[in-house]
């Protein structure tokens, strides 16, 4: 939490300070109250002086007025501060994650990403404005309140001291124990929306197997244990407002029997009691408060953490690995194995091939045998053990990836992706991309694309890597199933674009043969491992499991 | 409407009146013993008058007498919140299942128009408002109430000047307070909504992260971001600002009101010989108890409006006009259906669009039949009258020479195996996912399935193998509808129904399932939906629809080698 707070209050320094000096002058008017009601009882009212009680009423009123003041400013300085930290801090966390490898992504999960970018740096946030506004006041208050009592009498202020720790540790001690149930609260709830929707998606499935009666009961035994944490932690939590007040008025019944006695023996007076009793008061308010700080400052130290970790992660690491580059002209892998975490077996088993520049390269097997892994790791996404031989850098690569990746915006930026292209080079790609459903540049995209179909969709990728190839920045095209999503016609339209591509490496996975039968080179993966690489006809005659697949998708 | 919500609300909290009624009554305890405690301490101030001048056993009589006040209040206020929150877990528990239940029993018309997010807000943020707003509506706004009523009671009996005092001022704070929340309830909702706009763009680019890495596309992302981002800081921080305004305000406000009651009460002391300074201390009490309940009433009647709101929107949910009908077997014998199908003169409209049109068509029993045909072309619409998801709007279907409205929706169900598209399957252990289709299925039988759907290799390579808990964010979609076959194969009724069962999964490991399919499925009648023309080249029949209406039908020669 320090280091985020040294890094990104950065600018509103000046300001959260002020508002926390401000905030403890208006503790300090506020702490004077109860002394100048006990001044207007004993000095005002048992010596008839009429106009002492005025003064000090006027003083009363001018002192609430500027303690006004004060509190306003500090607020608007708190706020000031929270959301100016807040917003450093999502800004550079969004640049950092942005910088991130994607195995570090896929280590973070994009929901949780989403969460510390959103929610955590929310809470963070709200803690600075808490901690300007409160910060200050409520320790002050405490402790003001004890010196004043202390001042007062003596005796009394210990009782009050010794009361003060009982209230604090009871509601620390309730905190703790209700943060666990809570929890599993939240656990509770995230369950009771997941069984949710999968009713709601497997609604036919569960009516044709007659299993209705069996989700019912699933969900009900989970919410039964959900209500059952909620009643604990209820049942505890519920306990630390009546047992403060029992503790308090426990010692203003003290006050006033212990009181009468040293009234009766003159070292008290009765005015005094009074103001013994609002400070009683004003100790309980601190520590209610303090209690509350308590639990937004736990929640931000462990969003803090949560944020540190993405801001900490990876700060020396490069987007990519560090391959080979040198200037020769083939692609060359060499014993590449690679495992996923949590996979027992490698989802690429010592591949190894070379592949000269300039040429088209197929790819093919089945489901899971590890073509998209094997694209991921010449794009250097994934670590790796083996060497790769790699005479381009990323920017030099036009890579349509599986799923289609679509952003909020319109067709054109969708396109241009961030790119200068003019409206004609734009047409001329989604004309390479077939896409026949755009009539205007400027049509509105939703995000992810809802708008579009997925056939849709994948044409406007691959018109976005097309415009790389017009533009002549791209100079190894890699197309990951680039049509899987379109219809027969639509399909071949695209391969013949793809074909017409003159001049530059190819590399194209497929799940159909007829796709990529032309290549120069096809090479085929089973279960993470080379099955064949050659041209088309060699492989007919001496690999079953292309010859299969051939004959499998032959119209 | 909103006095309907609430109807259907109490009919919920009905079966629970008695912890109602004590919480209730606890409130009510409670609340007199919060009046009357401020009574004992003003008293016993009025026994301590000055050294040697203390009615000490007098002192003794009211601090018992606040004591017993005081341990009343404890016990009551742990007690009636304690009912109320056990009766709101109660009420809410039981809304969620009726919820769930609901939509088991909702027609899938209806289910196809749910969101998901908005059914997961429902179910948790909306009920456990609503419980928040049982709460406090049982505890607090009859606490406050009644605090309002005795404290003013128990004022004008000491002093009509200073009761004035205390009862007309507060209440400004209150009114201030109820400005600045209007106010800033404004703001915060720009803050939210911002918020929101921000959390589904940052949603989106992590999505596309590769993309933007790709086309270094950081920079634009990184513009837009903080474009958003500004908007939450300027409004964030207006909205937090003035709601912050509230707590001083009122604070400032209550001061005023002290320090008016202290002048006019010291007035009176030195005035009127029946004002004592006891008196004046509990003035200063209830100056300070009475301003509470107004101002936590606007915050409790806030709470309680949004939980009407959220409880409207559960409702939305449990109310069901046209459940499913459960149809009762009328005439037929047993529980196995043979599977003869019929479709005669079918029609379906869906939003006032015709998609089935007097269809027709006779399947006997033990045949293959494809469908083929565009998209939209009401292929799926007819696997769904078939399973009595959706109802023909005229015509009739017979299954066994049965209209499949007197056979039992359950029996009917039970004969039919489908498997479509959109494979499903729940957070849960493989091993669970694939028993789902067969209760009491043993391990072997779903090994044995699982090979037969070539998933088999795939489950094992998984470090906790058929114990993985998988969910829809783990497998890929070919994965997932290799599951359901497995699923299939584990059970497999009379009727099959695939409904592009194998779009994602890849040609060869297609064929080789095709073949599993083929040989589990003789003797039985099947409908196949497919894309691939080589799953559907053995069909008895092959039917092409178009707008609901077969336009070409016979075998794969006759169609596609003439």
């Amino acid at each position: 939490m320090i280091t985020l707070l040294k890094k990104y209050l950065a600018g509103y320094r000046i300001i959260s300070v002020i508002g926390l000096i401000l905030k403890l002058l208006e503790a300090i008017i506020e702490i004077f109250i109860p002394l100048i009601i006990a001044l207007i009882i004993d000095r005002g009212i048992l010596n008839n002086d009429f106009s002492f009680v005025m003064h000090m009423g006027f003083l009363m009123l001018g002192l609430y007025i500027a303690g006004y003041i004060l509190a306003v400013l500090c607020q608007y300085f708190a706020a000031k501060s929270a959301f100016g930290f807040s917003f450093n801090l999502r800004s550079s966390l969004f640049k950092h994650i942005n910088s991130l490898p994607i195995e570090s992504l896929i280590h973070f999960k994009s929901a949780s990403l989403n969460v510390r970018l959103n929610v955590d740096t929310n809470n963070t946030s709200t803690a600075v404005n808490r901690f300007i506004r409160l910060g200050t006041r409520a320790p002050f208050l405490l402790i003001g309140a004890l010196i004043m009592a202390l001042r007062l009498h003596p005796i009394m202020a210990l009782i009050i001291f010794v009361s003060a720790n009982i209230i604090s540790f009871i509601v620390f001690f309730i905190m703790k124990k209700a943060a666990k149930s809570l929890k599993e609260i939240n656990m509770g709830l995230d369950e009771t929306a997941n069984e949710a929707n999968e009713a709601i998606s497997g609604a036919r499935i569960i009516r044709s197997l007659n299993r209705q009666d069996d989700i019912n009961k699933k969900f009900e035994s989970g919410r039964l244990k959900l209500k059952r944490n909620s009643i604990k932690f209820l049942n505890i939590s519920l306990l630390a407002s009546p047992l403060s007040y029992l503790v308090v008025n426990l010692v203003i019944v003290a006050i006033l029997y212990f009181g009468g006695i040293f009234v009766y023996d003159g070292t008290l007076s009765q005015g005094e009691i009074v103001a013994l009793i609002n400070y009683m008061l004003q100790i309980l308010n601190a520590l209610i408060i303090i209690a509350m700080l308590a639990v937004i400052f736990n929640r931000a130290i462990v969003s803090s953490k949560r944020i540190n970790e993405v801001l900490n992660c990876c700060t020396q690491c490069t987007t990519h690995n560090a391959y080979l580059i040198d200037s020769s002209d083939y692609i060359a892998l060499k014993n590449i194995t690679m495992t996923y975490p949590n996979h027992k077996t490698p989802a690429l088993n010592n591949i190894s091939f070379e592949f000269p520049l300039g040429k088209t390269l197929g790819i093919i097997g089945a489901t899971g045998s590890g073509k998209t892994t094997l694209i991921e790791i010449l794009m250097g996404f994934y670590k790796y053990e083996g060497t790769i031989n790699m005479p381009f850098n990323s920017l030099d690569i036009g890579y349509h990836l599986q799923k289609n990746q679509v952003l909020s915006g319109t067709i054109k930026t969708n396109v241009s992706f961030g790119r200068q292209a003019t409206d004609e080079q734009i047409y001329q790609a989604l004309n390479m991309a077939k896409c026949d459903f755009v009539d205007d540049l400027d049509f509105a995209v939703l995000p992810h694309g809802a708008n579009l179909s997925g056939g849709q969709k994948q044409r406007l990728t691959l018109a976005r890597v097309f415009l790389g190839v017009i533009l002549n920045n791209v100079k190894l095209l890699i197309l990951d199933d680039p049509t899987s999503n379109l219809d027969h016609n639509t399909e071949k339209l695209v391969i013949d674009s793809i074909k017409n591509i003159e001049g530059i490496t190819k590399i194209i996975i497929s799940s159909k043969a007829k796709n990529i039968m032309d290549s120069h080179l096809v090479l085929v993966l089973d279960k993470g491992a080379i099955a064949g690489i050659d041209t088309h006809e060699n492989l007919i005659a001496a690999c079953s499991i292309y010859s299969q697949i051939y004959k499998l998708s032959g119209e | 409407m909103k006095k309907s919500t609430l109807k259907k609300l109490l009919r919920y909290i009905k079966p629970h009146s008695i912890l109602a009624m004590l919480a209730i009554i606890f409130a009510l305890i409670h609340v007199a013993a919060l009046i009357l405690a401020p009574v004992f301490i003003g008293s016993t101030i009025d026994y301590i008058i000055g050294p040697s001048n203390v009615n000490l056993t007098r002192v003794l009589n009211y601090c018992i007498y606040l004591l017993l006040a005081i341990i009343t209040a404890t016990f009551s206020s742990y007690l009636s919140s304690n009912f109320a929150a056990r009766l709101s877990q109660k009420v809410i528990f039981a809304l969620r299942i009726d919820a769930v239940k609901a939509i088991n029993l909702s027609p899938i018309s209806k289910i196809d128009t749910l969101s998901k997010g908005e059914l997961a807000i429902r179910l948790t943020s909306d009920t456990e408002r609503i419980a928040e707003g049982l709460t406090n509506t049982i505890t607090q706004i009859f606490t406050f109430l009644a605090l309002i009523i005795g404290t003013l009671v128990f004022m004008f009996r000491l002093n009509v000047t200073m009761a004035l005092v205390v009862a007309l001022l507060t209440p400004i704070s209150v009114l201030i307070a109820a400005l600045i929340a209007f106010f800033s309830h404004k703001l915060l909702l720009k803050q939210t909504a911002k918020e929101g706009t921000l959390a589904s763009l940052t949603e989106e680019y992590i999505y596309s992260i590769k993309s933007i890495k790709l086309y270094n596309y950081q920079k634009i992302a990184q513009e837009k971001f903080d474009e958003q981002n500004r908007k939450i800081k300027d409004f964030g921080s207006k909205a937090v600002f003035i709601s912050a305004l509230t707590n001083p305000t009122t604070r400032f406000i209550n001061g005023l009101v002290f320090a008016c009651v202290t002048m006019v009460g010291a007035y009176l002391v030195l005035s009127e010989a029946y004002f004592s300074i006891g008196a004046l201390s509990i003035f200063l009490a209830y100056a300070m108890q009475y301003a509470r309940p107004f101002n936590e009433i606007t915050n409790a009647m806030t709470e309680i409006q949004n939980s009407i709101v959220s409880a409207k929107r559960v409702f939305e949910i449990i109310d069901n006009d046209n459940a499913e009908l459960k149809m009762h077997n009328t005439k037929l014998p047993c529980n196995k259906l043979i599977g003869k199908i019929q479709f005669k003169n079918v029609d379906f409209k869906f939003t006032d669009k015709l998609v089935i049109n007097n269809f027709c068509l006779n399947i006997k029993q033990g045949q293959r039949i494809a469908i083929i045909g565009k998209s939209g072309s009401g292929k799926t619409t007819l696997i769904n009258l078939l399973t009595k998801f959706f109802t023909p709007n005229s015509g009739h279907i017979l299954i066994d020479d049965t209209n499949i409205d007197n056979i039992d929706t359950a029996i009917l169900r039970q004969n039919i195996g489908l498997i479509l598209q959109e494979g499903w399957i729940f957070k849960g252990t493989i091993l669970d996912n694939i028993a789902f289709a067969k209760k009491d299925a043993n391990k072997t039988e779903i090994i044995e399935a699982s090979k037969k759907a070539h998933i088999y290799d795939f489950i094992v390579s998984l470090k906790d193998g058929f114990n993985t808990i998988i969910d829809h964010n783990t497998l890929s979609k070919g994965q997932v509808q290799l599951l359901c076959l497995a699923r299939f194969f584990l059970n497999t009724p009379p009727i099959i129904i695939l409904d592009e069962a194998t779009s994602s999964i890849d040609a060869r490991t297609d064929f080789l399932i095709q073949d599993a399919l083929k040989n589990i499925t003789k003797g039985h009648t099947s409908i196949i939906v497919a894309h691939r023309l080589e799953t559907i080249k053995d069909a008895d029949l092959i039917i092409e629809l178009n707008e609901g209406k077969i336009i070409r039908q016979g075998t794969y020669a006759q169609l596609f080698n003439e």
